[in-house]
């Protein structure tokens, strides 16, 4: 007795279906999965909170995950990461985006940064790398966590999570231009930031205006 | 180019992915500005700093762990059940019914034509009558006694027989013998034994002679071999100068483990 080829191809389409999603499982486990730490911590540092940052971070990989047929194996799984990241935390956390950015902040990093740019005054005695050096991980993450939400959004996707500037560009969807901006300027943010808490340690002995928003957010 | 454009191009200075026409254009400006000059070195000291501190944390275990979970479930859903399942799903619709009832109809009375079922063997419908006649009570056993060595003593002391017969202990599978009878079938006599278990009867035949040639469809070899039919289990086994026929509704895999308790005969 015949079976007809209708049926036939209908089985034999839903077999491969069901093959293409176990090798779905092992493509993601192969190429998404590995990037896990660096993720996380894109995380941590945009949410500044532990229980956000967990939220945030399976949000992200359950979103990669169903539309990792979209995903081209080769190019840089990361970057695409992120940028599924970035666009969650936008949608998700809106009010990250709203006080972010902070007037005293803004005023006292332009005095700091006024200082540092007259004549490298702000950071003559203890060159910025010093302050890092003596500073412990958290504490650099503090500072970074202060920084305004496009300027660490920024110097996070570059300087920590190693994307090119067009990558970041993609992700953050801003021109090229406004990353190296942005990007120039939040490295002086941040030294401005390292050296507020090596002030507040009795780590430097210069008066260095606080550039830290009153409330810092919550350490790691 | 101003000291305020090569503010907002310094890190990109730094990090060494400039366009050649701006790396220019930024070189001949810093050989006219010690302040960008300054600006470039201490930057370029900071950058270097901050890139060796690793400052990735690690993804805590219980995290990964929910997130695999996540993953796993995400599996799960109707699109990637079983396709065998899926095409029973699809063709299990109130819409289908009509059709493949008359279909099946169809199938069912074409089948046998098809396909005409083998005859059963002789030998197979005499067991059966004989399992039949032992169990629904048409037998008034002529041996009553449970003890396999007394009905063995018993049957080959009648003088019915025209062999030597010897009756099996099942007692450690869990059966024991209900009664012994010898029974005439056509010219020659037949022992008969019923046990009774727990999962129903099992009647064994013994008789002069040789197996029957294996049916198709069983199992085993010449001389002993199993038989399934019509939901009967069938054992064959040759002794010297007879062969048993043991008969019972098991299963196959069951009776067979039943019989690997029994004591080599």
């Amino acid at each position: 007795m015949c079976i007809p080829a209708g049926i036939v191809l209908l089985v034999r389409g839903m077999a491969a279906k069901e093959a293409d999603g176990r090798d779905k499982h092992a493509l993601f486990e192969q190429w998404a999965l590995p990037h896990k730490d660096y993720i996380y911590t894109a995380c941590l540092y945009l949410t500044r909170n532990k229980e956000e940052a967990e939220d945030l971070f399976q949000e992200t990989y359950l979103r990669a995950f169903r539309f990792f047929h979209q995903f081209a194996p080769g190019t840089n799984c990361r970057a695409w990461l992120l940028t599924i990241m970035h666009n969650v935390f936008k949608n998700r956390y809106p009010q990250y985006l709203r006080a972010a950015r902070t007037l005293e902040f803004d005023e006292a990093a332009r005095e700091y940064e006024k200082k540092l740019l007259a004549d490298g005054e702000a950071g003559r005695d203890d060159p910025a790398e010093m302050l890092l050096s003596r500073l412990v991980d958290s504490e650099i993450a503090d500072a970074l966590r202060s920084l305004p939400e496009e300027y660490r959004s920024t110097l996070l996707l570059v300087d920590i999570e190693e994307m090119t500037y067009e990558e970041a560009a993609a992700a953050l969807e801003c021109p090229v231009g406004t990353i190296r901006s942005r990007l120039s300027r939040a490295r002086r943010l941040l030294q401005a930031a390292l050296a507020t808490y090596a002030r507040e340690r009795g780590l430097v002995k210069e008066d260095v205006p606080s550039v830290l928003p009153a409330k810092a957010g919550t350490r790691l | 180019m101003n000291c305020a454009a090569y503010q907002d191009l310094v890190a990109a200075h730094v990090d060494g992915v400039l366009g050649p026409a701006e790396r220019q254009e930024v070189e001949q400006h810093l050989t006219s500005c010690a302040s960008c000059q300054r600006l470039f070195a201490e930057e370029s000291r900071f950058h270097a700093a901050f890139a060796a501190r690793r400052l990735i944390v690690s993804l805590p275990v219980e995290v990964e762990q929910r997130l695999r979970l996540a993953l796993a479930a995400e599996s799960t859903p109707i699109p990637s059940r079983p396709w065998r399942e899926r095409l029973l799903a699809l063709l299990w619709q109130p819409r289908w019914a009509f059709g493949l009832a008359a279909t099946a109809l169809m199938i069912v009375l074409l089948l046998p034509r098809l396909f005409p079922a083998a005859p059963e063997p002789a030998w197979f419908t005499q067991a059966l009558d004989s399992y039949h006649a032992a169990t629904e009570g048409r037998w008034s056993f002529t041996y009553h006694t449970a003890d396999p060595q007394e009905l063995e003593a018993a049957f080959n002391r009648s003088g019915q027989l025209d062999f030597v017969t010897h009756v099996l202990d099942l007692r450690p599978t869990g059966y024991r013998i209900a009664g012994g009878q010898v029974v005439r079938e056509k010219d020659h006599p037949v022992a008969v034994v019923l046990y009774q278990g727990e999962d129903g009867p099992i009647v064994c035949i013994r008789q002069r002679g040789t197996t029957p040639p294996m049916p198709p469809g069983s199992e085993g070899v010449k001389g002993k071999y199993l038989y399934t039919r019509a939901g009967y289990t069938v054992s064959c086994v040759q002794s010297a100068e007879h062969f048993c026929t043991l008969i019972t509704r098991l299963p196959r895999e069951i009776f067979m483990r039943r019989l690997a308790l029994a004591p080599a005969s």
